[in-house]
């Protein structure tokens, strides 16, 4: 008899007692499906995570900062106070350069930039808020900003000091709001908070996206709203009035190099130069090991979820060894007619056997589906409901879903197993029946 | 498993189909209730014979009938099967025999349930290895011999008791067996098609020159056939040539 021959008859024998393979398929179902939808769930936020993460700046940046050295001792806490940041305190353009010169070959690019304040721009009847940024070349590609128009702040607009600025598309349509003017090459005026002003001159036209930017008042009205406005970084200095370095700075990791460990090593470079400050440190902090961190996490949740869902399925393979002993105590007679017809041991052990294993199957696939349509289920939930509060910022909740792979096939795997496991024992009670006992079997 | 074409029949060294010698059986061996059911039965049939076996319930015919077909073996002596030492033989060398030189008729038909006619006369042909086409082909001829093709999609429970007896017999028929043993084969049915299943019986035996076995208690069906063994108390008593 061969292999297609038993399915064929296992498929026959299922689909004579409908309601009662159901029955017994349930319990492989709902564990499969369980499984397939916790592994469908973490496998989608893990990649959700990784592509929010990698929109807003990749896994290859290390941010690097200013902290305060904090008292190791309970009683020096109580009387601490927070130090106050000198000039001289700050990271120098001198310890970059020797930064850069020391890790040439693990980095990319070293970002700086330089925070201003925020202003408002007049054009007649139009106006636009503005959130004034310096930075250096660099910063835009490393925050994946996508310029539209003109042109990025470059090396030369820090060096020379220029007064070039890139505006976001947002600050076009209100700004020259029913005029149709290029803005490239427009000079604006920025009356800053702070009271200071900013003459400028457009180069370049940035697409405005509201999560980047981590502007999460929706409610703000479109034309209120303050979008970033970057200029070179030595221009914010000479507003800011400040001479010496930065409290932060940003470092693209090269291709190929471990960001983690870069990370590290940035640290322990830092700290060396810091090492006679008593009030300041260097701290670090990169996205790939966040998110590996993040990663982990949702791994063993899943893992441990999907521990429990096995369980299930245990006790599913329970359920098919119990029904496939009532169903060969119940076919007894016609064991032993196919016997006395000349069926081997061999046969009635392997017809059983792929009876259960096919019982296993079906239920395995029936729950791969639900589980992969519960995930979809779930993904669309959250955007539906999601976008309630989410507003614009959509793109953060927006779920992908996608079915881990791996676990569809190891699920239908588990599921053969189990047919096997639970099926081998009835299978073989049912080829060891004596012909004759059971062909008198009543 | 393995697909070996169906044996074609053997010529035996000579016409003789069964040997017994002093077959003995018995039940639970060692135990003070062991019980002997057949007591040094020494048998011989020749091929194409139609032979009975009558006896009263409890005289042993089962059992006789349990060795002849090879669902069980003798406690002690001798039996051949067209030359074949069929007493010393494995399970799995039991299955083959019983797959391709017996063919089985029983009282209950014995046909599996919710399985149509055409089906069940495959079974033994499946378990022989043969092509599912080849299969469907001889299945359809068989039961077009039995008066059945009509109703071959019909499943045991649609199908009366004497129609479910010729797709039983079409089936003890699908591998080309040497003998054919049927037990009671009447018993579950009326006498108007108990008799249209005796003539089958001999329009097998005629036109297919096969060796029949009939095991029955009843004499008028009996003295049908060519040759009758009474069994009792798990001895022969009277062996009568010539019933017919």
């Amino acid at each position: 008899m061969g292999f297609l021959e038993c399915i064929r008859l296992s498929v026959g024998n299922i689909r004579i007692n409908k309601l009662r393979s159901f029955l017994t398929m349930l319990g492989i179902i709902i564990g499969i499906s369980s499984v397939i939808t916790i592994t469908t769930i973490g496998n989608s936020l893990k990649l959700t995570i990784a592509n929010t993460m990698n929109d807003l700046g990749g896994a290859n940046r290390i941010y690097g900062w200013l902290e305060a050295v904090f008292p190791e001792n309970d009683e020096d806490y109580e009387t601490w106070i927070y130090p106050e940041l000198e000039e001289d305190d700050l990271i120098s353009q001198e310890m970059i350069d020797q930064y850069k010169e020391a890790f040439k070959d693990e980095i990319s690019q070293v970002i700086i930039s330089e925070y201003v304040g925020t202003g408002r721009t007049i054009n007649g009847e139009n106006y636009a808020n503005v959130d004034i940024m310096g930075i250096s070349d660099g910063y835009l590609q490393s925050n994946k900003i996508n310029i539209l128009s003109g042109r990025n702040i470059t090396d030369r607009d820090c060096t020379e000091v220029k007064n070039a600025c890139v505006v976001s598309d947002l600050f076009v349509k209100y700004y020259f709001k029913d005029q149709d003017v290029n803005p490239l090459g427009q000079e604006i005026m920025v009356d800053q908070a702070e009271g200071n002003t900013f003459h400028g001159v457009i180069v370049g036209v940035y697409q405005y996206e509201a999560v980047k930017f981590g502007n999460m008042d929706s409610r703000t009205a479109e034309k209120d709203r303050s979008t970033q406005m970057f200029i070179p970084v030595t221009a914010a200095k000479k507003i800011n009035n400040s001479v010496g370095g930065y409290e932060s700075i940003q470092i693209v990791a090269a291709q190929g190099a471990d960001a983690t460990q870069l990370s590290v090593q940035t640290s322990e470079f830092f700290n060396d130069l810091y090492s006679s400050n008593e009030d300041w440190m260097f701290e670090s902090y990169d996205m790939a090991s966040e998110l590996g961190t993040i990663s982990k996490v949702l791994d063993v949740v899943t893992v441990a979820i999907a521990v429990i869902a096995a369980i299930s399925l245990v006790v599913g393979g329970i359920g098919v060894m119990n029904i496939m002993l009532v169903s060969i105590i119940e076919r007894t007679k016609e064991i032993g007619i196919r016997k006395a017809l000349g069926a081997k041991n061999g046969s009635i052990r392997i017809q059983f056997l792929t009876e259960a294993i096919v019982i296993c199957l079906i239920g395995g696939l029936i729950g791969v589906l639900i589980g992969v349509f519960n995930g979809f289920m779930i993904g669309k939930l959250v955007t539906v409901f999601g976008a309630d509060f989410a507003g614009e910022y959509m793109d953060v909740l927006t779920i992908t879903i996608q079915p881990s792979v791996a676990a569809i096939l190891i699920s239908l795997f588990f599921s053969i197993l189990i047919g096997v496991i639970f099926g081998y024992y009835p299978a073989n009670r049912a080829a060891k029946m004596s012909p004759i006992d059971a062909l008198r079997y009543e | 498993m393995k697909k070996t074409a169906v044996q074609e029949k053997t010529p035996p060294a000579s016409d003789m189909m069964i040997d017994m010698k002093q077959i003995v059986k018995r039940y639970y061996i060692g135990q003070p209730n062991e019980l002997q059911i057949l007591n040094e039965i020494s048998l011989q049939v020749n091929e194409g014979q139609f032979v009975s076996i009558v006896g009263e319930s409890g005289s042993g015919k089962s059992t006789l009938m349990n060795i002849i077909g090879a669902l069980d073996r003798p406690t002690s002596g001798s039996y051949f099967l067209e030359g074949m030492d069929i007493a010393n033989m494995r399970d799995v060398q039991l299955s083959n025999i019983r797959n391709r030189r017996i063919g089985f008729v029983f009282q209950n038909f014995y046909l599996i349930p919710r399985t149509s006619a055409l089906k069940n006369v495959e079974i033994p042909m499946m378990y022989a290895g043969i092509g599912r086409r080849e299969r469907r082909e001889r299945a359809e001829a068989l039961l077009e011999t039995v008066g059945m093709k009509d109703r071959m999609s019909h499943k045991p429970n649609e199908l009366s008791g004497g129609q479910n007896q010729r797709v039983a017999i079409a089936r003890a028929m699908s591998n080309n067996p040497a003998i054919i043993l049927a037990d009671e084969p009447t018993g579950a049915l009326d006498s108007k098609t108990g008799h249209m299943v005796m003539d089958l019986f001999h329009k097998l035996h005629e036109e297919k020159k096969k060796t029949i076995i009939l095991i029955t208690h009843s004499p008028e069906l009996a003295k049908e056939t060519e040759r009758i063994i009474t069994l009792c108390d798990g001895s022969i008593e009277h062996d009568t040539q010539g019933g017919v």
